[in-house]
Parts: C-alpha cells; sequence; structure tokens
C-alpha cells in the first residue's frame, strides 16, 4: 500500500518537475510540446471516437444486411417448401382426388406437374395403403421384395393424415435404381383418398424432393465474408450444412443442437473460441430453422492493415504538425529570438546594438521600447556622465578651494614677516591658526563636517584675516550647543565671511563688524552672518547668487557664494539654501538654512555616496 | 518481389527529393544548385519509371510458344448414362494415347452434372478460372449453352460440344464452338432398316402372331434431347417405307434410363398382355430395361426389342438374344473426334485441318448396323 | 536546424513511407491473395470411375484450399513403375504436392527412397519410409480382414473360404489377407482358405463355375480388393445357381455398384470406410505442409466399418457411403 502511495507520489512530483521545466524552457520548445500534445490528444480523441463509432455503425450495418439476407433466404426456402406443398396439393386436389385410379389421365397430368418441376423433383409416386405402387412419374418400380408399409415416412403419413410430412434427407431407396446412381432425397408425403371404381381407399402421395434443389438454393449463400447459413429440423438434426459431411464424420464441430432451442433473432455466442453472432429463423410450417452464423471477426474494421492504416495516418498527422508547428513556432519565435540576443548584446554592454523590430505587433512594441529604453539609458548615462563630470568639477574646485594657494601664499608671507619682525608669539598662532584651517578644509574630504567644525573653520579664517588686516574689523561667533553636534556643509561659512569681507569691510576703518551666528530655528539650522559692510543693491545680489564665471580670488578660497549655495542645494535640496538681506550702506545678512540633521546620521549616507570612486580623495 | 522493389526504388527519390528540397530551403544554398539538384532527381524518377514499365511490359508479353502439357475438362450431363460412361472411357484412352504419341502431357478432368444444369455451370466456371484450355461439353439443358459459351468465349477457351446438341444460334456465337455427335435421323434410319431387313428375310420374325399387324410400343428418351423425336419419328417412317404394317400400342418417355423403361414395359405388359411384338427403344438402356421388365415377368413369347448405342451392355444384350439389333456409334472415332479437336484448340491449331467438318463445326461419327450373329 | 535534427526527420520519413506501404498498398503486407496450389492424385487404375467418393472429398477440400486438383489415371492398371515416373514428371512440371495410391506398396516404398524429390507425397496408405512422405492415410488394414473373418466365421467351418485377389502384391491386400487368416485360423479346427489370383472376369467366372461343376461344393467367397469383389458379384448376378451354391460373398469394396449388389443381396457384406474423409484429409494435410511448415510425419488411420444389407439404411452410415456432394 505504500509504496503504491509513494510511487504515485514521486509520479506527481515528476510530472510537476517536468510541467515546470516546460514552462522555464525556450518558448518555441513550449510552445511546440503544448502545440503537439494537443494535437496528438486531439487527433487521438477525433480518431478513436471516429472510429469506435465508425466500427459500432459498421458492425450495425453489417449486423442488418445479414438480417435482410437471412430474411430473403427464409422467404426463398419458405417457397420453396411451400412450392412442394402446394404442388403435393395440386397433384393430390386436381388430379387425384374424385378420379378413378384407372383413369389414364392421371398419369400424364401427373407428368405434366413433374415436368414442370423436374429440377426440383426426383420422383412422383402414389400408393395404396397396403404399399401397392399406382402410380410413379417418372416411371418407376419399387425395389423386388421392398415392402413400402415398413417405411418410418409411410407410417408416420398415415398416423397423422391431415398433416403434410416432411422427412429429413436421406438416400433414395425404394425405387430399383440405375446401377451407378443414388439420389438424396427429402421426401414429403400426405395421405390420400383414392378412388377405385365405387370404392374409395386411403394411400398415401410421395413426392421426393431432389437434395440438390434445396442444397442449391443456400449454398451460394454467403453471409459477408466467413459467414454461412445451415438449416435444421425442429429436433436439431441437421438438414443443409455447407460441411454437412464434414459434420457427419466428425471433423468440424457445429453447435446445430443448441441452436435449435433458441428463439427467433439475432444472438451473440462464443464457439470454439471466436465471438460470432448466431441468426435463427424459423421457416413456417415445417418448423424447420433457418441459422445464420457470422463470425464477428469479419465484421471488424480492423484487420491488421487497417490498424496500422491508422498508425500510419496518426504518424503522418504529427509529422505534418510537427513541421507547421515548427514553422509556426519559428514565425513567433524567431523575432523573440533576435530581439533577445540585440537585449543580450546590450546586457554585455553595447548599448549601440541595433535591436530588430520584428514579429508581431507585441514583439515590435517590445523591441521598440527596448530600443528607447536603451536610448533612454544612454541619454541618462550621459547625464550622470555629465552629473558626475559636474560633481567632479565642484568637488574638484572644492578640493582646489580647499587648498587656495593665493591665500596660503599671503598667510605665509605674514608669518614670513612675522618671523622676521621677532614676533614670533603672533607667527605661532597664525601658523596654528592656518594648519587648523587647512586641516577643516580638507576634513579628510568630506563634504559635511560637524557644525562646530564649520565654527572652528571659519574662526581660524577670521583669525587670519584679522591679523592681516589689523583691525579693520571685528568679529563674533556665536552658536547655540544643540547644533554643535548638527551637520553642516563644509566651506560653507568662510567663503561668505570672505565676501563679507571684501565687499563689505573693505572700506571700513575699524568699525567693521562681522557676526556670525548658529542657532537651531524650528526644524531648520540657521546660520547668519551679518556685518555692517556697504551692502549690496538688489542687482548685486542677484549677480552674487547666480556668478558663474568665477575668479578665483586670492583673498579666500576662491569658492563663490554662488557656489556655496549650489552645494547646499546640492546635498539638501532644493529647499535649504542661502538668503541675502542687504541694504546698500547698512549691511549685509546672509542667512543660510539647512536641515536639521545630526551628523552621525548623515556620515552613514555618505560613506555610501561616496563608497563609489572617490577613494583616491581622501587625504 | 520485383515490383515491389521497383515501386520502392520509385517512391524513394521522391521523399529523398522532398527531404533535400527541405533541407536545402534551410540551408538558403545557392539557388543554381537546388536547381540542378531538383533536375538530376527529377530525370532519375522518370528513368526510373520507364525501366520498371519496359521491365514489366517485357514479362507479359512472355506467352508460352510451345505448350508442354494441355488440360481439358469434360463435363457429363449424368455420369451414369450408359452411352455417355463408354464416350468418356473412350476419351481417357484417346487422352492416354495422346499423351503417349506426343509426349505432350494431358490433363483431363472428368465432371458429372448429376443432370443440373445450374451444377454444370459452376463446373464449368470452376475449370475456366483454373485455366483450362479446352472444354468438351455434353449439356444438360441444350437451351441453356449460351451461358457456358459465352462463359467460354469471354475467357478464350474453346468449347466442343458433344452428344447433346445445342441450338443453331448459340452454336454460331463464336467460331471456337463445334460439336460432335452421331447424326440422329441416320442412327434411325439404321435402326428402322433392322427391322425391315429382318422383316424381309423373314415376316413372321417380326410379325410374331402373324396377324399381319406389328404391334409395337415405343420408348423415347428425354424430350428436351434433340435426338429423341428425330429417332423416334424417322424409325417408325423408315420402317413404314419399307412396307413393315406398324401399329402403335403405345408409347413413353424413359429418359434414357434403364430402370424408367423397365418400370414402363411392365406396365405395358400388364396393360397389353400378349400383345406386344415390337419395342422399338430410343437407345440401348432403355432396350435393355424393356428386356429386364419382360424377363423379369417371366414373359416367354418372343418379344423384338431394337436400340441405339452399341454400348457394351447392349452388345452383350444382343449376344444374350435380348435384343434383335443395335446401331452402334463408332464410339472410338467420336471419342477420337472430340479430343482431337479439344487438343488442336488447345494447342492452337486448327481441328479442320485433321478432321471433316459439316458447316464447319460439326461432326458426324459413323455408326453401323449391328446384328446377333 | 542541427544535425540531430534533421536525422530524426530523416528518419521519420523513413518510418512514414514504410508505414504506408504496410498498410496500404500490397508490397509488403499482401492481401491474402489466394494462392491456387497445384497437387497431383496418383490413383492405381485406368479410370477414375470408381474414386468417386475419393474424389468428392477431394474436389471439396480443393475448394476451400484453393487448390487446382490434377486426378492422373495410369495406362495400364496397376503399373508401379508407371505411378513412380508420374510423380517425377508432376512434380517436374510443378505440382506442389502428390497424393499416392500405390499400386504395389513395397515396390513404391523402395522406389521412391530412390528418387530425389522436390515436393511432399502423400499416401493413400501406408506412410513409406522415404523422406519426402510426409503422411499417410489409411485403415487398419488388417483389422479390415479381421472384420471380413470373422463375418466369414457365419458359416459352418467345412465350407471352403476362397480368398479372391487380384495380386497379393496389388495395394494392400497382403495385409488384409493376413488379417482374414488370422481370424479364421483362431479357433482350434481352421477354417480351410484358398487364395486364388483372378486376374480377368473369365478367371474368376471359371473359379466360380468349378465350385458347381462337376461337383457341387458350397463356398464361401471373401474379395481381398473392390475389382475381385466386382468381378464375383457381376459373374454372380448372372446366375441363380451360382448364388445359391455361393452361401456368402464378402469383400472389400464400397463403389456405389457394390453397394447395389450388397442391397440386392448378392454380396453379403463388405467393409467401408470413408472415402469422402480420406481424400478430404489428404488434400487438408498436402496443403498444410506445403503451406505451413508443419511437418509433423503422421499417419492417420481411419476407422473400417463391416456393412450388411440393413446397415445400408443406417443414417450413422447412410453419409459415408453415400456422401453427398
Amino acid at each position: 500500500m505504500n509504496s503504491v502511495k509513494s510511487s504515485k507520489k514521486r509520479a506527481c512530483h515528476w510530472i510537476k518537475r517536468q510541467t515546470a521545466r516546460l514552462g522555464e524552457g525556450s518558448i518555441r520548445y513550449s510552445i511546440f510540446i503544448y502545440f503537439t500534445i494537443t494535437a496528438l490528444v486531439a487527433i487521438i480523441i477525433i480518431g478513436f471516437s471516429l472510429y469506435t463509432r465508425f466500427s459500432d455503425q459498421l458492425t450495425d450495418e453489417v449486423q442488418k444486411e445479414n438480417q435482410i439476407l437471412m430474411n430473403q433466404v427464409s422467404r426463398s426456402v419458405d417457397s420453396y417448401l411451400r412450392g412442394m406443398m402446394k404442388l403435393s396439393d395440386a397433384i393430390y386436389y386436381s388430379v387425384v382426388k374424385n378420379t378413378d385410379i384407372s383413369e389414364p389421365s392421371i398419369g400424364s397430368q401427373m407428368k405434366l406437374l413433374y415436368d414442370s418441376n423436374v429440377d426440383s423433383l426426383e420422383n412422383i409416386a402414389l400408393f395404396s395403403r397396403e404399399g401397392e405402387l399406382l402410380k410413379a412419374v417418372p416411371a418407376a418400380r419399387l425395389k423386388t421384395d421392398l415392402d413400402v408399409t415398413q417405411e418410418e415416412w409411410f407410417q408416420e403419413t398415415l398416423k397423422k393424415t391431415e398433416n403434410l410430412h416432411f422427412s429429413l434427407p436421406h438416400v433414395q431407396y425404394i425405387f430399383d435404381n440405375a446401377e451407378g446412381q443414388y439420389h438424396w432425397v427429402i421426401s414429403v408425403s400426405r395421405a390420400v383418398e383414392i378412388t377405385q371404381g365405387a370404392y374409395v381407399s386411403q394411400g398415401v402421395l410421395l413426392l421426393d424432393i431432389r437434395y440438390s434443389s434445396l442444397e442449391q438454393l443456400l449454398n451460394s449463400v454467403a453471409l459477408g465474408n466467413a459467414g454461412y447459413i445451415y438449416l435444421i429440423g425442429d429436433d436439431g438434426k441437421l438438414i443443409y450444412h455447407p460441411k454437412n459431411q464434414l459434420i457427419d464424420s466428425g471433423r468440424v464441430q457445429e453447435n446445430h443442437r443448441e441452436t435449435v432451442n433458441w428463439r427467433d433473432g439475432i444472438h451473440e455466442e462464443i464457439f470454439q473460441g471466436e465471438k460470432r453472432f448466431v441468426t435463427v429463423k424459423t421457416v413456417g410450417y415445417t418448423g424447420w430453422k433457418l441459422v445464420g452464423i457470422t463470425p464477428a471477426k469479419g465484421i471488424s474494421f480492423s484487420g491488421v492493415k487497417t490498424r496500422l492504416f491508422i498508425v500510419f495516418v496518426i504518424l503522418l498527422i504529427l509529422f505534418l504538425l510537427v513541421l507547421i508547428n515548427y514553422y509556426i513556432s519559428s514565425r513567433i519565435t524567431n523575432p523573440i529570438h533576435e530581439l533577445e540576443n540585440s537585449v543580450g548584446e546590450l546586457e554585455d554592454g553595447n548599448l549601440e546594438a541595433e535591436i530588430s523590430i520584428k514579429g508581431s505587433y507585441e514583439i515590435q512594441h517590445l523591441g521598440r521600447s527596448i530600443t528607447s529604453m536603451a536610448q533612454q539609458i544612454q541619454v541618462l548615462m550621459k547625464d550622470i556622465v555629465a552629473e558626475h563630470e559636474s560633481k567632479r568639477k565642484s568637488e574638484f574646485d572644492t578640493l582646489q578651494s580647499q587648498i587656495n594657494p593665493h591665500f596660503l601664499y599671503n598667510t605665509l608671507d605674514i608669518i614670513v614677516w612675522m618671523i622676521e619682525n621677532e614676533q614670533k608669539s603672533e607667527a605661532v598662532k597664525v601658523v596654528t591658526a592656518l594648519a587648523r584651517f587647512f586641516r577643516i578644509s580638507l576634513s579628510r574630504g568630506k563634504s559635511i563636517i560637524r557644525v562646530s567644525d564649520e565654527l572652528e573653520h571659519v574662526r581660524n579664517y577670521l583669525m587670519i584675516q584679522h591679523m592681516r588686516f589689523k583691525n579693520k574689523f571685528t568679529y563674533q561667533i556665536q552658536a547655540d550647543d544643540d547644533v554643535l553636534e548638527m551637520a553642516s556643509l563644509k566651506l560653507m561659512l568662510q567663503p561668505l565671511v570672505e565676501n563679507a569681507i571684501y565687499h563689505g569691510m573693505e572700506f571700513m576703518d575699524g568699525d567693521g563688524e562681522i557676526l556670525i551666528r548658529a542657532s537651531k530655528k524650528g526644524d531648520e539650522l540657521l546660520f547668519s552672518i551679518e556685518d555692517n559692510g556697504l551692502g549690496m543693491c538688489p542687482e548685486q545680489v542677484e549677480r552674487l547668487l547666480t556668478d558663474t564665471s568665477h575668479v578665483p580670488s586670492s583673498r579666500g578660497s576662491g569658492i563663490g557664494v554662488r557656489n556655496v549655495n549650489e552645494r547646499i542645494r546640492l546635498y539638501f535640496g532644493e529647499d535649504y539654501g542661502l538668503e541675502i538681506d542687504s541694504e546698500p550702506d547698512e549691511g549685509t545678512r546672509i542667512y543660510i538654512h539647512l536641515p536639521v540633521v545630526f551628523y552621525d546620521e548623515l556620515t552613514a549616507e555618505e560613506m555610501k555616496k561616496r563608497g563609489g570612486g572617490k577613494k583616491g580623495d581622501e587625504s | 518481389m520485383k515490383k515491389c522493389c521497383i515501386l520502392l526504388i520509385n517512391v524513394m527519390p521522391a521523399a529523398v527529393y522532398g527531404q533535400t528540397a527541405a533541407m536545402l530551403q534551410k540551408w538558403r544554398m545557392d539557388v543554381e544548385v537546388k536547381r540542378i539538384m531538383g533536375w538530376g532527381v527529377f530525370i532519375a524518377v522518370i528513368g526510373l519509371l520507364a525501366g520498371s514499365f519496359i521491365l514489366m511490359q517485357g514479362k507479359k508479353s512472355q506467352k508460352d510458344p510451345e505448350k508442354t502439357s494441355i488440360r481439358i475438362g469434360i463435363f457429363l450431363y449424368r455420369g451414369d448414362d450408359t452411352f455417355i460412361s463408354t464416350i468418356r472411357l473412350a476419351l481417357e484412352e484417346q487422352a492416354k494415347q495422346y499423351e503417349q504419341e506426343t509426349g505432350i502431357k494431358v490433363v483431363l478432368n472428368i465432371e458429372d452434372a448429376k443432370e443440373n444444369q445450374n451444377t454444370q455451370n459452376s463446373q464449368v466456371e470452376r475449370m475456366i478460372s483454373l485455366g483450362y484450355d479446352a472444354l468438351c461439353v455434353n449439356a444438360v439443358d441444350r437451351s441453356m449453352a449460351a451461358g457456358i459459351i459465352e462463359a467460354a468465349r469471354a475467357a478464350d477457351v474453346p468449347v466442343v460440344f458433344f452428344n447433346r446438341e445445342p441450338v443453331e444460334e448459340d452454336m454460331h456465337l463464336w467460331e471456337q464452338v463445334y460439336y460432335v455427335g452421331a447424326d440422329a435421323k441416320e442412327s434411325a434410319v439404321l435402326q428402322g432398316k433392322i427391322v425391315v431387313d429382318a422383316y424381309k428375310k423373314d415376316p413372321l420374325s417380326i410379325d410374331i402372331n402373324g396377324d399381319g399387324k406389328v404391334n409395337y410400343v415405343l420408348l423415347e428418351g428425354e424430350s428436351s434431347h434433340q435426338d429423341s423425336l428425330i429417332r423416334t419419328e424417322w424409325s417408325v417412317q423408315t420402317i413404314k417405307d419399307g412396307k413393315v404394317p406398324l401399329e402403335k400400342l403405345t408409347g413413353g418417355i424413359a429418359n434414357w434410363e434403364r430402370s424408367q423403361a423397365s418400370a414402363l414395359t411392365q406396365q405395358w405388359l400388364e396393360e397389353f398382355p400378349g400383345e406386344i411384338e415390337l419395342i422399338i427403344s430410343n437407345n440401348d438402356d432403355m432396350a435393355l430395361g424393356a428386356a429386364d421388365a419382360i424377363e423379369r415377368m417371366g414373359i416367354t413369347e418372343k418379344i423384338n426389342i431394337v436400340g441405339i448405342d452399341g454400348t457394351p451392355q447392349g452388345v452383350q444384350g444382343l449376344e444374350k438374344g435380348k435384343l434383335l439389333g443395335t446401331v452402334q456409334s463408332d464410339r472410338t472415332e467420336y471419342a477420337h473426334a472430340i479430343f482431337t479437336i479439344a487438343a488442336s484448340l488447345a494447342c492452337g491449331e486448327n481441328p479442320g485441318e485433321s478432321l471433316d467438318f459439316v458447316d464447319e463445326k460439326y461432326y458426324w461419327s459413323s455408326q453401323k448396323e449391328l446384328l446377333r450373329e | 536546424m542541427n544535425p540531430k535534427n534533421k536525422l530524426f526527420i530523416g528518419g521519420f520519413c523513413i518510418v512514414l513511407i514504410f508505414l504506408y506501404l504496410l498498410s496500404s498498398t500490397n508490397l509488403i503486407l499482401h492481401d491474402k491473395k489466394t494462392e491456387i496450389l497445384p497437387i497431383s492424385v496418383i490413383v492405381e487404375e485406368t479410370s477414375d470411375e470408381d474414386y468417386e467418393k475419393l474424389r468428392k472429398g477431394m474436389d471439396r477440400a480443393a475448394e476451400e484450399f484453393h487448390v487446382d486438383l490434377n486426378f492422373i489415371t495410369l495406362y495400364q492398371s496397376h503399373d508401379q513403375e508407371q505411378q513412380l515416373q508420374l510423380i517425377s514428371r508432376e512434380m517436374s512440371d510443378g505440382a506442389r504436392a502428390v497424393i499416392l495410391s500405390p499400386a504395389k506398396p513395397e515396390e513404391a516404398g523402395i522406389g521412391l527412397e530412390e528418387m530425389v524429390l522436390n515436393s511432399p507425397l502423400v499416401i493413400l496408405g501406408h506412410i513409406l519410409p522415404a523422406s519426402q512422405v510426409m503422411a499417410g492415410v489409411s485403415i487398419d488394414y488388417q483389422e479390415a480382414g479381421r472384420l471380413l473373418g470373422k463375418a466369414a466365421r457365419e458359416n459352418p467351418k467345412e465350407l471352403p473360404v476362397y480368398l479372391l485377389t487380384e495380386g497379393l502384391d496389388y495395394g494392400y491386400a497382403r495385409e488384409i489377407y493376413d488379417g482374414i487368416r488370422h481370424e479364421l485360423a483362431a479357433d482350434a479346427k481352421a477354417y480351410n482358405t484358398i487364395l486364388c489370383t483372378i486376374n480377368s472376369p473369365e478367371d474368376c467366372r471359371s473359379l466360380i463355375e468349378n465350385t458347381v461343376y462337376p461337383q457341387k461344393q458350397e463356398s464361401v467367397l471373401i474379395a481381398l480388393d473392390k475389382n475381385s469383389l466386382e468381378m464375383a458379384a457381376k459373374v454372380m448376378e448372372d446366375s441363380t445357381v451360382y448364388q445359391e451354391n455361393i452361401r456368402a460373398l464378402y469383400g472389400i469394396g464400397d463403389t456405389t455398384r457394390l453397394l447395389n449388389f450388397l442391397d440386392k443381396g448378392i454380396i453379403r457384406g463388405l467393409v467401408a470406410h470413408n472415402r469422402f474423409d480420406e481424400g478430404y484429409l489428404s488434400i487438408e494435410k498436402a496443403v498444410a505442409v506445403i503451406t505451413g511448415g508443419y511437418s509433423e510425419r503422421e499417419e492417420l488411420i481411419m476407422e473400417s466399418y463391416y456393412i450388411t444389407r440393413e446397415e445400408l439404411r443406417n443414417p450413422i452410415y447412410e453419409k459415408m457411403l453415400y456422401p453427398i456432394d
């Protein structure tokens, strides 16, 4: 039980696997297989149903035909027997009855009737009750010392005087015969009244029918290919059978003893291992039965050749289907293949690859889509490249500006001057500030630093500039505690301060004030750089933010205000950036809006962004 | 087998061609090469077809020029008709003689129709289908000969009828139809002559009771046999012409059969006791049957019986004194005629070269009277 | 398309063509074309008159098995040499099998061994040792003889029993002779049996006459073959004197003429067997050997029956004695 279950399971599993594999295989193969299987199943179903239908119909037809044939034969036998009976009647009623036996006309009339039936009749004879042969046509003599009254048919006839008595076939015995021949006859006898003068006595009228005439009637009947007909008496004894002689000697078997008990109609039986149909029809009056045998083999549709033919047709159709299949699936799948190939090329990196646009409109659509996608990719890639380029550029700029040579030279000059002038402590301060300034400028290549560092950076810058521009201005840096750990863009404050110094403080004589504030405002991180310098008119403000032709200035990092703004927006989005508030002669206030992000959080993302290709920039 | 090979070979190129074409298609080969290959295959196919055709034709036209054996079918209307069975024995002998003389093997197949024309028809058909070269037919029903002639003609198998003559129209349906028989009129005249001669020699030998009348009864053969009527008519006529005072008591049809004649004669002997002086019988068998009846009834008065045929039994009866005389046809000549016609036709020769025919198809064998010695 | 596919399609095409030829044409599987088999039958007499029953059986079998039957008679009766010549002739003429009723079985056996035969032989009689003889269809001849002997024992022992034959060498007369002798010698006092060879009807007549003249001696006659039986019956028919003097005539043979003699009382009893079956079986066997390669050598022995006048109309024997066509 278990083994059955497990093998069933395995079978199911296998089928599932195969069907899954089918779906995953190439389209052409799938179409092919599905198509073929469908067609095959269809053919088999159609073929099978047609075959069985036709086969059944054929069987029915043949049976009907056989039935009709049987009926015909039955009618022939019937009419044959009736003919004999009528003949007997005719002889009796028209010739013998009420005619004196001594009249010569009896002889000639009997002869007339004999002549017209000579093919079926062997003899006509009239006997007296005592067995005396009164008349015989053709002329015949009884065998010497033969007592007709001892003959069975004679006795039977006189027993049942109202009936016509049919005997079984036998060799004619009672007449004196020519030496070398014997005749098989069927004796038809009846009791008659013979008139002799004034007396009426009983007698027997005998008609010996030629067995060969009955034989010929049934001989030529063939039921289909191997079928035949036979005739049995009401006691089951064979009257006619195509193999009469062989059955008698036991060489051939026939089950006529059973069929005699069957009712009229068609029966099915198995005889000697073979199925056959038996049709029984009773012939009137005598009670004889006509039995028709049709072997089932003869009816069936299929011999070896027919079966082979069916196989041939199935295989041929299969073959044609395969070819058609192949053709169709090619038509469908070839464009897909080419598309696939093209995509393969795309995958390999050849963006210029030509995508084939062929096949059904879906495939064409796909092709076109892929083409435009490839083009889009190309464009996007160009954009990315451009972006990367510009990023690189600005990074590069930033990088460069991080190490502004002019500022360095100038500051170094101041340091040399200080050293030469024995202002060692100032020199130390400047050098330290410069170091710190550059350190934070570089910040190991990071763009995002802590607010505290950024403030430190601008502080150092201011200190240096304060040294240089000897008390031209004062400065103040204020920061809330809670913003110190937040993230800020590097080199953001310094350029603005630079701007404030060189454009705002230039012409101030010691009254200049720069105030830098950093605080959290709402959900923003707000920096402000205030100066009480010259201020700018709105056009100047405008120009400040959009000045693309930027000249690396010797005064600071060289990064323009615009650059700062751009960088802010690049890193933090469009929502953030610079806000410039300026009044000529009053002063300028630049606000920097940044999101509130803590440095630690942003670092992780930065790491990701920078992970790609800029390792070399780390210092 | 040859046919099979040829056909297979013819089918293969077609298949190969189809395949090649398909493959070429797929290979997208040069159109030129494709065309050349196509033509090549086409010519090969035609060539093979033509070749096989010629071979077949050659086979068909090969008909045997020299016959080494001939097959002849003999169809009797009733095997135990005494006359017919003597002809049959004579035919067998003729066949053996022919075989020994010419070295050509003769296959004889003798069938008995038992007085049934249908049986005879199927026997004839069977022999035709087995390819027999000639048929000798003793037709059951002479009016139905046309069927046999037509069947034989369709198969080009010549037919010799004997003893039972088909009607003239049927005989002329085809040239390869012949008839061998004994001239009925001649037989009858000879039979009559026997009586006339005997009467002339000694009238009392014929007119037994000396009352100046010769009472006779007549035993006739089958009413459908062409000879019966002629024999009856001419026999009686001849006797009458010979100035013998004939008077008919009665007559009857005994269908050539001894037993029937015996029964009839017995009836007549009972009907006309002592009156019958002469029994004229259309053939020997019936004559012997009459003799049987006389013997059985123990009649001692002389009754003259004459028959026709001269069968061995008849001759024996003649010698024993049962018959007055008979007319014997030369059976050897009879059989020889039948056989020669059949054998010549089977070998494709013209029988008219060796035999004399009347109207190109009738042969009448000679007859002679036979009297008790 | 890769070569594997091409190969596959090519192969498939061939299979298709093959199937087509197989199923729709007659090239490979022949539609039972009925082949007609020529078979020759060689008997021991000059005429086939007495072989009517045998022929009926053979004709029936010929129809059923599609046989072209060639029934051959001899120039002279009992000519064994001619039989052997005919066998060669028929076989070289294309007979697929030959059925032989040997005139002198011993001679035939020796003769056949020396011949080179290319077709099978069926013997109507005992199977002969030659390798090409595939079957024999016979009766137990000794048994037949015994049946006759037994029948003869109903007569008193004093009557001499004349055993008539055309020749003990002919057919199986010798075996029948042995059978009769065996039966008649079974008692303490044996019957007086006298063997007479009769070559012609005159011989027969003179023999029978001798039983009447000069001394009237009632006798019993047993014929060992059908020809002598017929001769004896004919002689007896002619004369009531003979009929009275011969107590009983027995013999082996079952032609219709002999049956008529039996009916008339001239023959007391005869031994018969089913000749229709004999003919049928011999053809059936020959066809089986030709077509089937079923090559079991066998002797089919048929039953013989002793038939008297009463038995003539017995339905059991009726079809055997008087076969229907």
